[in-house]
């Protein structure tokens, strides 16, 4: 039994907002061992990144957290003290963002902020060579003349060299755990596929566990070993990724599979009826079942549980 | 054979800037076809858009010409006759933005009907928006009085779609319709664009950088890089049978699900970015990215040639630099390079 880094227990989140509070996050669970890589794969709006700024405690201002645990190393999360955040921050949890111009200060040189990350993030930060640390760190993210983005802003990077820099920035102390949301969503695709070669690299060096977040299932298939794939809140299937292609058993990962265009040609799907749930009042039951193509009597009523349909591949559906 | 719709010649778009001029299109010559889905695939920075918009006289060209069933519309849109511009549209990429927040659906989908004067009376308008957005497969009763703000991502892109083909036009520039929207939703809008192509006998013009949505779609492939051209082919031939380093390159990073796709994606990995348009590389525009580039590619920049029929490439190790013939040798070499299977070109070439 490999040693569990991050184990999610029935979380449930939600945002206030004008008509309510919202049910973002419902009953989700979620595990990531030691020096594996998973996938979170999703629609927008299905509370993606709500979970990672939650095991992060990155949420914004009007989020509410109404139960369950994020245990970190057997440690809840959401009980820990502001200290405790912050040290998990620096030392434990390091995150790439989805957007990296937005992320960057602009007012600040690319060498002020990674000199701080490194004095605060390094146990010997003090007393570090910053200019020689990241040279390093930009050498290993396979940036072209890191002397010149050292002494760059922001805006004098292209989009790339932002991700690169950001993901630089996020390798700079060593971590147990390592949070892409959506990294290469704002990228062309020869830089996309630059950029997550580049993550896995790392992943296979450094051996620490990971959580890859991405729209595109075909994105994280070369990266991951586990896939989760998120509806309304919640995990509908869990598999090891090949199995998840195989063998797709929830009617929504099937739709996912069926609406990606292929390059063979053949056409498109019918795609997925509807829309995203409203989270103010979302579906009772299953909440996947207005979207249904094959929803009975039960799934309008109760929530279905996870079951096992072959050795570690889950799922929550009750036609299964 | 089909009749030409749009013929392109030479056209260039430059736009000039503080710090030096930008070459958004240089130089590019296509057609396209009556009742035929042309795409255009490139990075961003590419020229793709702007071709778009030069199409509809957005921008004026630069330089070239632009002909629309053999009439000249090189010429900005306010200058165009009305019925040239009834019977080309533009669905754009962000749909929250190209529709306006205060006005209903039916506002929307109506005002090129009253703007062509082809319905009269409301009463009139209103059956025809009804049938619209039947034929976009939105419910009209539920949709005909509510505010963009008030849609999905999805129902606003197909109300985009309604507004275009209201006027009943033969061709239509799709800028990237899909890139904002899930893929599930995505594979609506799409199959949607399909009928009405089918319905209607319309030309698309369809941009995207998505190349899976391109096979699903196009009939004839361009692909841009810097303004420029650099294979066009059929959609078959260009994603079989491939010959532009830079088309291998982009089939190479495409995020493939199954295994009968990972055979059509090379094994060759991207390096790199799209230069600056305003600092172009000499030669070839695409050398510094190339991973086979050789001393001539530094200095001229090839033509793009007709190496088989309906095939255009614009590559010295195609082609051969001065030579218009198919070189079949160099051909091999590359393939050869590529572990590719080069049968099937050789067939066509004997």
């Amino acid at each position: 039994m490999s040693e569990k880094i991050l184990d999610i227990k029935d979380l449930n989140v939600g945002y206030k907002t004008y008509r309510g509070v919202t049910s973002v996050l419902y009953d989700l669970n979620l595990e990531v061992n030691r020096n594996e890589t998973i996938g979170v794969i999703g629609e927008s709006g299905c509370g993606k990144t709500t979970t990672m700024k939650t095991i992060n405690q990155i949420l914004a201002n009007n989020a509410v957290i109404k139960g369950g645990e994020v245990n970190f190393k057997g440690k809840d999360i959401l009980k820990m003290k502001k200290k405790e955040i912050v040290k998990l921050r620096r030392r434990n949890v390091s995150m790439i963002p989805q957007d990296p111009t937005a992320s960057l200060n602009p007012l600040f040189k690319v060498k002020t902020q990674m000199k701080d990350i490194l004095k605060y993030s390094r146990e010997d930060g003090e007393d570090l060579d910053f200019k020689e640390e990241t040279i390093k760190l930009f050498n290993s993210v396979a940036l072209a003349d890191p002397e010149r983005v050292y002494d760059s802003y922001p805006f004098q990077l292209s989009g790339g060299m932002r991700q690169r820099v950001c993901i630089a920035m996020s390798l700079a102390a060593p971590k147990d755990l390592l949070i892409a949301d959506e990294p290469t969503t704002n990228l062309d695709v020869t830089i996309q596929n630059q950029v997550l070669q580049l993550i896995g690299d790392i992943l296979d060096e450094m051996n620490f566990s990971a959580i890859l977040v991405s729209q595109a299932l075909g994105l994280v298939k070369k990266f991951v070993d586990r896939i989760y794939v998120f509806y309304g809140g919640t995990v509908v299937e869990v598999a090891k990724t090949q199995r998840i292609f195989d063998n797709p058993v929830h009617p929504y990962t099937r739709g996912l599979i069926e609406s990606t265009p292929k390059l063979t040609g053949g056409g498109f799907s019918a795609g997925i009826a509807g829309q995203t749930p409203d989270y103010v009042n979302p579906p009772s039951g299953c909440r996947f079942h207005p979207r249904c193509p094959n929803s009975s009597k039960e799934c309008k009523t109760e929530k279905p549980e996870m079951v096992r349909v072959e050795k570690d591949h889950y799922v929550a559906c009750w036609r299964q | 054979m089909a009749e030409n719709l749009i013929r392109v010649e030479n056209l260039k778009r430059y736009f000039e800037m503080e710090t030096g001029t930008v070459k958004a299109i240089d130089d590019i010559t296509f057609d396209i076809k009556e009742n035929e889905v042309m795409g255009l695939v490139g990075e961003s920075g590419s020229g793709k858009s702007t071709t778009g918009k030069v199409l509809m006289g957005i921008h004026p060209p630069t330089g070239g010409n632009i002909s629309f069933r053999e009439k000249d519309i090189s010429i900005p849109s306010a200058e165009r006759s009305k019925s040239i511009k009834r019977d080309m549209n533009m669905v754009f990429q962000d749909p929250g933005g190209s529709l306006n927040p205060t006005k209903t659906v039916l506002d929307i989908v109506g005002l090129p009907l009253r703007i062509h004067d082809m319905v009269e009376g409301k009463k009139e308008m209103a059956e025809r928006v009804y049938h619209l957005l039947e034929t976009v497969d939105l419910e009209p009763e539920r949709f005909m009085y509510r505010r963009p703000n008030d849609l999905g991502q999805g129902e606003k892109q197909a109300v985009a779609i309604a507004r275009a083909i209201a006027t009943d036009p033969s061709f239509i520039v799709l800028d990237e319709p899909t890139s904002a929207l899930d893929v599930s939703i995505q594979a609506k809008i799409m199959n949607i664009l399909i009928d009405l192509q089918d319905e209607y006998n319309m030309s698309y013009l369809f941009i995207t950088h998505d190349l899976g949505l391109m096979r699903n779609i196009a009939d004839r492939v361009a692909i841009m890089y810097l303004g420029r051209f650099f294979e066009v082919a059929d959609s078959e031939v260009f994603f079989e049978t491939p010959l532009h380093p830079y088309t291998k390159v982009l089939l190479g990073s495409f995020p493939t699900t199954t295994e009968e796709e990972e055979k059509l994606t090379p094994d060759i990995n991207a390096r790199g970015e799209i230069p600056s348009a305003m600092d172009l590389p000499s030669g070839c525009k695409f050398h510094t990215r190339c991973p086979f580039k050789e001393e001539r590619c530094l200095e001229k920049e090839p033509k793009l040639v007709e190496v088989e029929e309906d095939h255009f490439v614009a590559c010295h190790l195609v082609h051969g630099v001065d030579d218009v013939e198919y070189d079949i040798e160099k051909v091999e070499q590359v393939e050869r390079d590529f572990e590719y299977d080069i049968d099937e070109i050789k067939m066509k070439t004997e």
